[in-house]
């Protein structure tokens, strides 16, 4: 065991330093100059010798590799360097949104989870009834929404039409620390996020359902009339929940990176708004933390996430998993 | 199961084959007749009939400087249809070429170059997209480099598994032992064998595409607002939704569901045939 | 076995779920204002950005300048220089030398008297080469600042320059603090200190800044007790708390007009501004040398479609740079829209259409980009409608967002550009026109007339107002006989202010609607 995460943490490592090069080198073969971004307002007014003046300050000037280093000696010790547009450490500023961003992820996927077991349960249980060909039907639907689209149907529902929920932020000001008030604006996210990731994993689920369900031991307890059916269908779920509970473990990274254009359409103060601004503004020390703090995050989910799947059942290998994700074509 | 069942089951996935079918192939003919379809160009603005809702002379509204939605949406369902189709074809030329030669040459050069894969698939695909994007011209070849360009990985990562298990199989080590040079054995021999699965995802991955080129102009990053594509229709929208102009983001929202459902159904069906066979 | 590790699984994934959530009671928005809607006398004004450096010799402008610093002048209601830290001046009758009496009242925001030698300080150091200051240009009429004695100032100049008094409502900073510091990166820019009605108290860089009344102020005293500048980017974010009363006072953009009318706690200004929008004719492209054809656009501009369309009828239509300023001149060309004409222009000039209908002349398309900054959506709807109106003439006029920076002023082909102030005619006359500024001034169009630039110049340097306005409506007949803008429309700033703000006094105001605060230290708020 101990091998195995042993290995899996230097396969990081390689991964990680190739992450941070190419998100280094795009930032810098960029059209647009944050020299530019950074004078603001009036870019008219801004002359050759400002626009100068800024990009050594910067030290934009330096050869890319040298730059790179320069950034990479700082990050290796925590230093991300300072925000472009406001000169407030990068570091301080993503610590600042990460919590927004974790919230709604794990409220989006505790909402998911939720559903995903009703509807992949029961539409295994009552295989080829009306509920399973409606959920079926519904998740294909659910697979072809943009979720930003989705976002934007249940704000005008919601928040126009029907005025129940607020269309942006995190908050009310003067309402912080309210939970209420902060459930009130995570409804729609959360709910935006869930629905629009339903599709794959309902499907995964019943199709996992029905392969534990049709296998011989559990059609002969059938077949003999055991009473107490709960109890076999719970045996069933349990049994197919594990690969499922897995696929959810490998997938969670793909929900963090969701939440990047719901959190943009929403308002919502996390690390996805923050890196399309960054993105937008040439804010490039900004972006290159964000870029590389996602990825670091992801990076690690993904060895948590396959250290528990060996730690669980070493016989689910890579290739069970990956066989589902095929019989559902979910990347 | 009952034949009863069985029955059921394939006239459910003929079914849903034949409606995806249906509903793509209108849709594709309507953005293709789009100019007998209305009598508006799609950039044509008309500064008096600014915001209106839909009506008699604009079946679907217009936008917020008199552009008729309905056109819009026709026009913009070529922009939107080709982008997915071209950007799938990228990406299947970049991922095979790839995939095969980690695949073929396996050793060092494949935990390289399987690295850099994994290490790209780390980063949430969106700002990736929009980090590519950054640093190409404005338009439609940069969108379709850019989704392109993103969305290789998970074909090069499904070539390679496929070529090195396939590379253990007997047929391969005879046409090794019979001195056929190596690109034939590419192509004649491991390629076709990872038709089938290339095909069902590049199908998957037609919808993706369009989905994130809607994303993308959405973001104000993909399609400038002046030539429509469905996306950058649904950032005008957006702008308005508060005023409580639904039409400008519903119908060209409904367009991308219709187009990319019907996709779904159609790969997932090819998907279904195809694993029956084997 | 298999049991217990399966059952080990759910509460790692809670505890995924959970982790996170106790992280988010730690994190802090950092908001000023944590208690109820925004409180009593403090005024919280939600502003699209923040300034680099809280220093006026650093920054073009800002919106909180006067609030902290004061100049020797200011501006009153009808945008003319009254007295200020001046209280009052002499001018020689050869118009070259100024004698300022200073205020002898004024402390600085540190307690120290204020003195000749802070005004000295501050216009030598705006005249620095080596501070960069943006300002530079503002004063380059001035030979020499002298202190006479503490407070008596004298300023001597190279010409006559009348919109002097104008370039003096800049703010002046403390000698006693910045002597001797590097400009660019002291730390007062972080801390500054002023005379003026509201002191310096928190900046939480990219969130809020925060400023409190000066109790000491020599001028009327601010009923607020504070004000927040809250830095909010994002416009509809901005309406939003604008409704929810988070903050006082937001800029608006025009499609936000009919909901923001609609609520009962905002009252909507709608101001007249000095800001106009014109497409620029690049003069570096060949495309422009022939004066018919851009007539011909000017005169295929629908200006008051677009102003109703794009704008929603929030401002006036524009034919000149000067039409709010006193030295307007209306009796010049103004190309009323008439599509007739600019047909027959263009063929007069030699265009004949193709095939596909766009004009042609030897074997060239009438085709050109126009650019804008991509994020601002007044712009681009504006060219957007423009390109259309054109194409029905068989100009093909493709629209060209761009992110600011991403292009060079010299190799766009047209842009669509915004200039204008209400303050002295000069202000954004001379840069703007002049053939010699266009290496280092404002002239990014390439423009060159002979004529102009000698209006211009005496329009600068004549004392005499009578004059001047016989200058500037000369400068503007020459401008509109060969245009180097199409000038489209005059912009309406859009403020909603909250029901509880009271004092607020309208005057013409500046690009986007700069200057609104212009009398903040009369407000007071419920």
């Amino acid at each position: 065991m101990v091998k195995y995460a042993f290995s899996r943490l230097l396969a990081v490592i390689p991964i990680l330093f190739i992450l941070s090069v190419l998100a280094f080198s795009l930032m810098h073969m960029a059209h647009g100059d944050p020299a530019v971004a950074m004078y603001g307002g009036n870019t008219e007014k801004m002359r050759e010798s400002d626009r100068e003046r800024i990009r050594e300050n910067l030290g934009l000037n330096q050869p890319l590799p040298v730059q790179y280093f320069k950034w990479l000696s700082q990050a290796v010790q925590g230093n991300l360097g300072l925000s472009y547009l406001d000169g407030r450490p990068v570091t301080q500023i993503i610590r600042e949104r990460i919590p927004a961003t974790l919230l709604l992820s794990f409220t989006g996927v505790a909402l998911m989870v939720i559903l995903s077991l009703f509807f992949g349960v029961v539409s295994a249980v009552r295989q080829y009834s009306l509920f399973d060909h409606a959920t079926t039907v519904i998740s294909f639907l659910l697979f072809s929404i943009p979720s930003f689209w989705l976002a934007l149907v249940l704000i005008l529902l919601f928040s126009v039409q029907l005025g129940w929920l607020p269309s942006a932020g995190m908050y009310s000001l003067g309402k912080q620390g309210n939970w209420l008030d902060l459930l009130h604006h995570l409804i729609l996210p959360a709910l935006v996020l869930a629905v629009s990731h339903l599709g794959g994993y309902i499907r995964f689920l019943r199709s996992s359902m029905l392969e534990v369900l049709n296998q011989d031991y559990i059609k002969v307890a059938r077949a003999k009339g055991i009473p107490k059916k709960i109890i076999i269908y719970i045996h069933v779920l349990y049994n197919a929940l594990l690969p499922f509970v897995t696929y959810l473990g490998l997938s969670l990274p793909s929900f963090f990176a969701g939440t990047f254009v719901v959190e943009v359409v929403f308002s919502w103060p996390g690390m996805g708004q923050l890196a399309m601004d960054a993105a937008r503004d040439r804010n490039y020390s900004l972006l290159m933390g964000s870029i590389l703090f996602s990825g670091v995050l992801v990076v690690c989910y993904n060895l948590l996430a396959d250290l528990i799947c060996f730690l669980l059942d070493p016989r689910i290998r890579q290739r069970e998993i990956e066989g589902h994700w095929r019989d559902i074509g979910v990347q | 199961m009952s034949s009863k069942n069985k029955f059921w089951q394939r006239m459910n996935k003929h079914g849903m084959a034949r409606l995806g079918l249906a509903i793509l192939l209108i849709l594709i003919a309507l953005s293709l007749l789009a100019p007998f379809l209305t009598p508006y160009e799609p950039t044509e603005v008309d500064l008096y009939a600014v915001d209106q809702g839909p009506s008699w002379t604009h079946p679907l509204g217009t936008d917020n400087l008199g552009r008729d939605v309905l056109s819009r949406c026709l026009y913009g369902g070529r922009v939107s249809l080709s982008v997915g189709f071209a950007a799938v074809g990228v990406s299947l030329v970049v991922g095979i070429l790839y995939g095969a030669s980690s695949g073929f040459v396996g050793g060092w050069l494949d935990r390289i170059l399987m690295g850099i894969v994994d290490g790209l698939l780390a980063l949430p695909n969106i700002l990736l997209v929009v980090a590519f994007y950054l640093f190409l011209e404005p338009g439609l070849a940069s969108v379709v480099l850019v989704i392109g360009g993103t969305s290789w990985m998970q074909v090069a990562r499904l070539v390679r598994t496929q070529f090195f298990s396939l590379k253990q199989q007997d047929f391969i080590q005879a046409a090794r032992v019979l001195a056929t040079p190596n690109l034939k054995i590419i192509i004649r021999h491991l390629l076709p064998n990872c038709f089938v699965s290339i095909m069902v995802i590049s199908i998957i991955n037609i919808g993706h595409a369009i989905i994130t080129e809607s994303t993308l102009s959405f973001l104000g990053l993909g399609i400038p607002q002046h030539e429509p594509s469905w996306g950058n229709m649904l950032m005008g929208g957006q702008m308005t939704l508060l005023n409580g102009s639904w039409w400008q983001t519903v119908f060209p929202g409904l367009f991308i569901v219709f187009t990319v459902l019907s996709i779904n159904f159609l790969g997932d069906a090819i998907r279904d045939a195809l694993d029956v066979r084997r | 076995m298999k049991k217990i590790k399966g059952f080990l699984i759910f509460p790692l994934v809670l505890l995924f779920c959970l982790a996170p959530l106790a992280l988010t009671g730690c994190g802090q928005q950092g908001d000023a204002t944590k208690s109820g809607k925004t409180p009593a006398n403090t005024l919280v004004i939600g502003a699209e950005g923040e300034p680099e450096r809280l220093n006026p010799i650093t920054e073009e402008t800002m919106e909180m300048e006067p609030m902290i610093f004061r100049g020797l002048t200011k501006f009153d209601e009808n945008n003319k220089p009254v007295a200020d830290l001046a209280k009052s001046w002499n001018i020689a009758a050869d118009g070259l030398t100024y004698i300022f009496h200073l205020r002898d009242d004024v402390k600085w925001h540190d307690g120290k008297p204020f003195t000749a030698k802070d005004v000295k300080f501050t216009l030598e150091a705006i005249m620095n080469p080596e501070n960069n200051s943006p300002n530079l240009q503002e004063l380059e009429e001035v030979k020499t600042v002298e202190i006479i004695d503490d407070h008596t100032v004298q300023i001597t100049l190279k010409k006559t320059f009348p919109p002097l008094l104008d370039k003096l409502t800049r703010g002046i900073v403390p000698e006693h603090i910045l002597a001797g510091q590097n400009i660019a990166t002291a730390d007062f820019n972080n801390n500054p200190v002023g005379t003026g009605p509201f002191k310096f108290v928190e900046w939480k860089k990219g969130q809020n800044i925060i400023l409190e009344a000066n109790p000491d102020y020599y001028g009327t005293k601010p009923k607020l007790e504070k004000v927040i500048f809250k830095v909010l980017p994002d416009a509809n974010v901005r309406a939003v708390q604008l409704e929810t009363g988070e903050v006082d006072v937001s800029f608006l953009e025009p499609d936000q007009l009919k909901r923001m009318e609609k609520v009962s706690t905002i009252t909507v200004h709608k101001i007249p501004t000095a800001d106009y929008r014109v497409m620029m004719f690049n003069f570096r492209k060949p495309l422009w040398q022939d004066v018919k054809v851009r007539q011909a656009i000017c005169y295929a501009t629908n200006r008051q479609a677009i102003l109703d369309g794009v704008l929603l009828g929030e401002g006036s239509t524009a034919y000149g740079p000067l039409q709010l300023n006193w030295s307007n001149n209306p009796n010049v060309e103004k190309y009323d829209y008439n599509v007739d004409k600019a047909k027959a222009l263009l063929v007069e000039a030699g265009w004949k259409p193709g095939k596909d209908g766009i004009l042609e002349k030897n074997g060239q398309k009438l085709s050109f980009k126009l650019t804008t900054f991509s994020h601002d959506p007044v712009r681009v709807n504006i060219v957007n409608a423009l390109s259309a109106e054109l194409k029905k003439i068989g100009i093909d006029c493709i629209p060209d967002p761009r992110e600011r920076g991403s292009f060079k002023w010299n190799e766009v082909d047209s842009f669509l550009l915004g200039w204008g102030s209400p303050f002295d005619p000069d202000d954004h006359a001379y840069k703007l026109f002049h053939s010699s500024q266009i290496e280092n001034g404002w002239n990014l169009q390439g423009y060159k007339n002979a004529q102009v630039d000698k209006y211009l110049e005496l329009a600068r340097t004549t004392a005499e107002e009578g004059k001047r306005k016989e200058y500037y409506a000369k400068f503007q007949e020459e401008l509109a006989k060969d245009p180097s803008f199409d000038f489209i429309v005059y912009l309406k700033a859009l403020y909603g202010v909250n029901k509880n703000v009271e004092g607020v006094k309208e005057r013409i105001l500046g690009h986007h609607g700069a200057g609104f605060l212009w009398n903040v230290e009369e407000w007071s708020k419920k």
